[in-house]
């Protein structure tokens, strides 16, 4: 998914090294999106009513039932508004916080620890990005496209314990393929 | 190295199943698009088929090849299958491929539902054939026989292919309500960072309009035939004046659906022409804001005109009056769009690929069909063209220049970036002149034969009508043949060609042409934002 | 063949003349509505005419300048393309604005206001009417009613079987024949009333201009005044079942004496079959009247032989109805009992009330038939004096 992406990228020795916040685009505000539903649901309700007094009751329920499937739709893209992502580190404590419709769910690990996964599929497409640590991995970047999840691996891989020896790829990030037999 | 292997099982949301899977649980917008446009293919071929029985029927006057059971049969389904089974999915096909990437959205917002609405479609279109070929076979009496605008009571007499209609109707409208619920969250949802609802594609303001005016209608069509059903079974009297009901009420609720159902299938190609004309013309539309406001007045007059539909069957003057006037106000808006397609064209740079040519041929027949229907809305004379040809003939001029004519330009244009490959222009145009030679030989015929007093919907007529119907049945065949070719110039460029660049055509502009030609999967590798 | 082969060659010229306009070719085509015979025919007629010559020349305006664009803005011959979106002087936009008033104009002032005249003139069948005709429509038969001179009889196709079957050669008038034409005066402002007995049929003939749904259970009209003498024909318009196209509209329009003259005959024939009802009829004249009506009324659905087309239309030949009893002990019709179901009709389906379009005698002599006919042995008759009684009865 596209991404309002934050990144504060403040060097490798400070307390704050870095933080991400990576959200889905979202275009229509609640407002619009009250305005939209309630729109049509006074429509749909007001040919129904009409229909109705005209005889024609069995249009109701089909309107009602109408009107529940758009507002789970709704509903739906509603309570996926606050989705975001956030990666901090600070100090050594690396901490991941995902909040996907009303759950939150945080990690915290230790940032030497840590090491960067980015496994990716045929032609660089299809990248996965995770912090593994002590056999668990955590899957991040959801809301990021590839590019931005290479980038951000190469970011993550300057601040966690990973083997700096190693080069990372340049150029557009992919293009060419991970292998996650083969860590960073 | 053998990434992809390894990562084949690796699970998660990168795994991509093969086969049947694939295409049964797929989520992704390009996928489903595909599957709707080949479902509305498939199904072009089944009504067109019968439709050319029909015609081979009425080359010449007596019953030659059939019986008027099964004439009744081949009209309504050839009705109910190209406006439920080809011009919707079509359209939805069309909006599934293209909206993402010209929002510049990843993805349909509701990709799951995205799923439910395509898969209902295979099933739905099953149940309303399978008495035909049923009765083919021997058993029962064949399918729905009441013309696709099943009027009660015959439609609550007739035989059991009315109760598989029913609930393919109920299937079909369920299908086009997740999709326009879907429509409508991606546009209002996922625009890109920049993109406001007025720098917003004419082609997703065209679907946008669609997707409210199904919501609008499609409930009154689910209630209307969930009535028949009931009056056929349960003992309701909805359209039964013995028992207090009134048939016209049906009238009312099938209109009140089908003349916005017009418009349903005209503003998705609304909005997609001028995609095309900008292209080939190499200059920028002409009169957005114009176009933008045009349809909206269509669609929010579309819901109050339905009953020109009934100006036979004894409306009151006034309702007639302001019928006939409110009908002829929506010719203002219309001519807003044709002024302002014209204007795009005009002083351009013109070169006329086969897309701009269906795009053309587009306005100029739905040109006459708009015309023509003036002359419908005239209340006083309206009696003498209606269920006579001349109807016929008049909303073949609206409706096969949108659903196929104007799919077809949007097809052409898009075909490059989807299949990555440039289709093969001299067949193209082949496949254009012999459909608008068959188009036309088809249906100008129709106009005469209906002035001469024949009415729609029968198998057999007399010898006045002998010569043009005649005429009309070569020009049907012609038609029909062009769409073979069309089956042929798509599967050839599906298979090879010359390699589509990322801008496919010279002039074509928006986010659907900065991604590579055939588009991956998923669209983009980089957010775009319209500034 | 003969037919075939001449009408082949008529349409194979007359698309060779499509390309050197010969006009002589398109002799066997017609090009507009028939000659109109009543007020509101000549009116459509003319508004016709008129709203055609605008829409042509609007449309081939719009063509040429299209087609103008199409050859001077050509990329091959290098014009180089304009870049604007929107009118920009004050000219401009009354350019703009031109074609838009011209069209409101076109709508409202041109069609619009004969348009309101001519629905008010359509509607108004009431004023000054001077005589009354009940047209009501059953599948697949037109029924006339002149209810101020009590004459009633049902219209029905005469093309027969073998001509549409292409077993003999079609005459001039297939499939717009029927036995009894509807017969009106000329010069004389006619209320029609329509209705129906089963499903929606559509009265139409071209000639006169109007059209008229005839709805089930409710009573709708329309009005003509015939102002030339002849043969008008017309078909139903609006489908209503299997032989939608075989229930043509034949009126023969006379003058006001030979009117007068076809309905005191008329006349005269119904006051003979009434007094026929009261008579004992034998079996073979029972038979013979039945075998007559059932090839009229009966056999479209339930066959020549009788044997149907399940499950829609049910066979008579061997039916337990078609030999069990049909009254009981006091006289009065056993509910759904053969003769209850010929008279009243089965709510829902495609089996209409006879007795609104048959007279007693034609009831009880197909009844008879039935029960007699296709291998049924009820070996009892009907007596139309029986069916005169229950129908006096309200049964």
């Amino acid at each position: 998914m596209f991404t309002d992406m934050v990144i504060c990228n403040s060097g490798q020795d400070s307390p704050d090294a870095y933080t991400l916040l990576a959200s889905p685009n979202r275009s229509a505000s609640s407002a619009t999106t009250a305005l939209v539903f309630g729109g049509l649901m006074f429509l749909v309700l007001l040919i129904g009513i009409a229909f109705a007094s005209a005889g024609a009751w069995l249009v109701l329920p089909f309107a009602g039932l109408e009107i529940a499937v758009i507002a789970a739709g709704v509903l739906y893209a509603h309570r996926h508004r606050g989705d975001y992502e956030r990666l901090a580190i600070r100090n050594d404590a690396l901490r991941i916080e995902r909040h996907v419709g009303e759950r939150l769910e945080k990690v915290e690990i230790n940032r030497h620890w840590a090491q960067v996964v980015l496994t990716c599929g045929q032609g660089g497409h299809h990248c996965r990005l995770a912090l593994r640590s002590h056999g668990r991995e955590y899957e991040f970047g959801r809301y990021l496209d590839d590019t931005q999840r290479v980038a951000v691996a190469r970011d993550l891989m300057q601040h966690t314990g990973f083997d700096q020896q190693r080069t990372i790829p340049r150029g557009r990030g992919w293009g060419f393929s991970y292998d996650e037999s083969e860590p960073y | 190295m053998s990434t992809a292997e390894t990562h084949a099982h690796e699970g998660h949301h990168h795994d991509q199943p093969t086969g049947l899977a694939r295409w049964l649980f797929t989520t992704n917008h390009k996928e489903i698009g595909t599957m709707y446009l080949i479902f509305a293919f498939a199904m072009l071929f089944i009504g067109g088929g019968m439709i050319l029985l029909v015609r081979a029927e009425l080359f010449q006057p007596g019953l030659q090849i059939m019986q008027p059971e099964f004439y009744n049969q081949l009209i309504t389904l050839h009705g109910l299958i190209m406006v439920f089974g080809v011009a919707m999915p079509a359209a939805t096909g069309l909006a599934n491929w293209m909206l993402p990437m010209m929002l510049g959205a990843p993805d349909m917002a509701l990709p799951r539902l995205n799923n439910w609405g395509f898969w209902i479609l295979p099933p739905a279109a099953t149940l309303l054939v399978t008495p035909f070929f049923l009765g083919l076979a021997g058993i029962g009496t064949g399918a729905v026989d009441a013309g696709w605008t099943m009027y009660a009571p015959l439609s609550v007499q007739t035989g059991w292919g009315m109760d598989f209609a029913i609930f393919a109707v109920h299937m079909l409208g369920m299908s086009s309500i997740l999709a326009a619920i879907n429509v409508i969250v991606t546009i209002v949802n996922m625009r890109a960072p920049g993109m406001t609802m007025m720098k917003m594609p004419l082609f997703a303001w065209g679907f946008l309009m669609t997707a409210i005016l199904l919501i609008l209608i499609m409930p009154v069509l689910a209630g209307g035939v969930t009535m028949i059903l009931t009056d056929r079974h349960f003992g309701t009297h909805f359209f039964d004046a013995a028992g207090g009901g009134d048939p016209v009420l049906w009238q009312h609720i099938f209109w009140f659906m089908g003349h916005p159902e017009v418009y349903v299938l005209l503003l998705p190609i609304a909005g997609a022409i001028p995609h095309v004309l900008q292209a080939f013309s190499r200059k920028p539309t002409y009169g957005y804001k114009a176009q933008v406001y045009g349809m909206w007045a269509i669609t929010v007059l579309s819901v109050v005109v339905w009953a020109h539909h009934m100006f036979t069957s004894g409306m009151p003057t006034t309702a007639q009056l302001y019928f006939m006037y409110s009908t002829m106000l929506i010719s203002l808006p219309l001519a807003v769009l044709f002024f302002c397609w014209i204007a795009t064209v005009w002083k351009g740079s013109l070169s006329f690929e086969t897309p701009m040519l269906f795009a053309l041929g587009f306005i100029i027949l739905f040109g006459w069909g708009g015309l023509t229907g003036l002359v419908l809305a005239d209340a006083a004379a309206d009696p003498q063209y209606h269920n006579a040809y001349f109807l016929v003939a008049h909303f073949h001029y609206a409706l096969y220049p949108t659903t196929i004519l104007g799919v077809m330009a949007a097809v052409y244009y898009w075909l490059p970036k989807w299949t990555g490959h440039m289709y093969d222009e001299k067949l193209g145009k082949l496949h254009f002149w012999l459909a608008i030679i068959g188009f036309n030989m088809t249906f100008i015929p129709q106009f005469f034969v209906g002035l001469a007093g024949m009415p729609r919907r029968i198998p057999d007529y007399a010898l006045q009508f002998a010569e043009w119907n005649m005429l009309s049945s070569i020009g049907a065949f012609i038609l029909g043949a062009s769409h073979l070719v069309f089956l042929y110039v798509v599967i050839k460029c599906v298979r090879g060609g010359a390699k589509a660049e990322a801008k496919s055509w010279e002039g074509a502009d928006g986010l659907e042409w900065t991604v590579p030609s055939p588009a991956p999967l998923h669209t983009f590798d980089t957010q775009p934002v319209v500034k | 063949m003969g037919i075939l082969v001449r009408r082949v060659g008529a349409v194979l010229t007359a698309v060779l003349a499509l390309a050197f306009w010969h006009s002589a070719a398109w002799a066997d085509f017609s090009w507009n509505f028939p000659e109109p015979v009543t007020p509101i025919a000549e009116e459509t007629l003319k508004v016709h005419n008129l709203f055609m010559l605008i829409i042509t020349v609007v449309f081939v305006t719009v063509f040429a300048i299209m087609l103008y664009s199409f050859y001077t803005h050509r990329k091959s011959v290098g014009h180089k393309a304009a870049d604007f979106t929107q009118p920009n002087s004050r000219k401009q936009w009354f350019w703009v604005i031109v074609p838009f008033a011209v069209l409101l104009f076109i709508d409202y002032i041109v069609f619009g206001i004969p348009a309101y005249h001519a629905i008010h003139m359509y509607e108004d069948s009431k004023t000054d009417a001077e005589m009354v005709v009940k047209v009501t429509g059953s599948q697949w038969k037109w029924q006339y009613e002149y209810p101020d001179e009590g004459i009633k009889f049902v219209s029905v196709l005469t093309t027969p079987r073998e001509q549409v079957m292409n077993q003999a050669p079609k005459e001039e008038n297939y499939l717009l024949e029927v036995d009894n034409p509807l017969v009106l005066p000329i010069h004389k402002k006619v209320r029609f009333i329509t209705t129906s007995t089963d499903v929606i049929h559509s009265w139409w003939v071209p000639a006169f201009g109007v059209k008229r749904d005839a709805v089930p259970g409710f009573l709708r009209e329309f009005w003509a005044t015939i102002e030339k003498p002849g043969i008008y024909r017309g078909q139903c318009a609006e489908l209503c079942g299997k032989d939608h196209a075989f229930m043509p509209v034949v009126v023969h329009a006379v003058s006001q004496s030979d009117y007068d003259a076809w309905v005191a005959t008329k006349q005269a024939e119904q006051v003979a079959a009434a007094a026929s009802a009261q008579e004992t009829w034998s079996r073979d004249r029972l038979m013979a009247l039945g075998q007559e009506v059932y090839g009229r009324a009966c056999a479209v659905c339930h066959q020549p032989e009788g044997q149907g087309l399940p499950p829609v239309f049910p066979a008579l030949a061997g039916s337990a109805m078609a030999t069990a009893p049909f009254v009981d002990g006091n006289g009065n019709l056993i509910k759904d009992g053969h003769l209850d179901r010929v008279m009243n009709g089965k709510a829902g389906t495609a089996m209409q009330a006879f007795k609104a379009t048959l007279n007693d005698a034609e009831i009880a002599a197909v009844v008879t038939y039935e029960r007699n006919a296709f291998g049924n042995a009820a070996n009892d008759e009907v007596q139309p004096s029986l069916v005169s009684r229950l129908r006096e009865a309200g049964q």
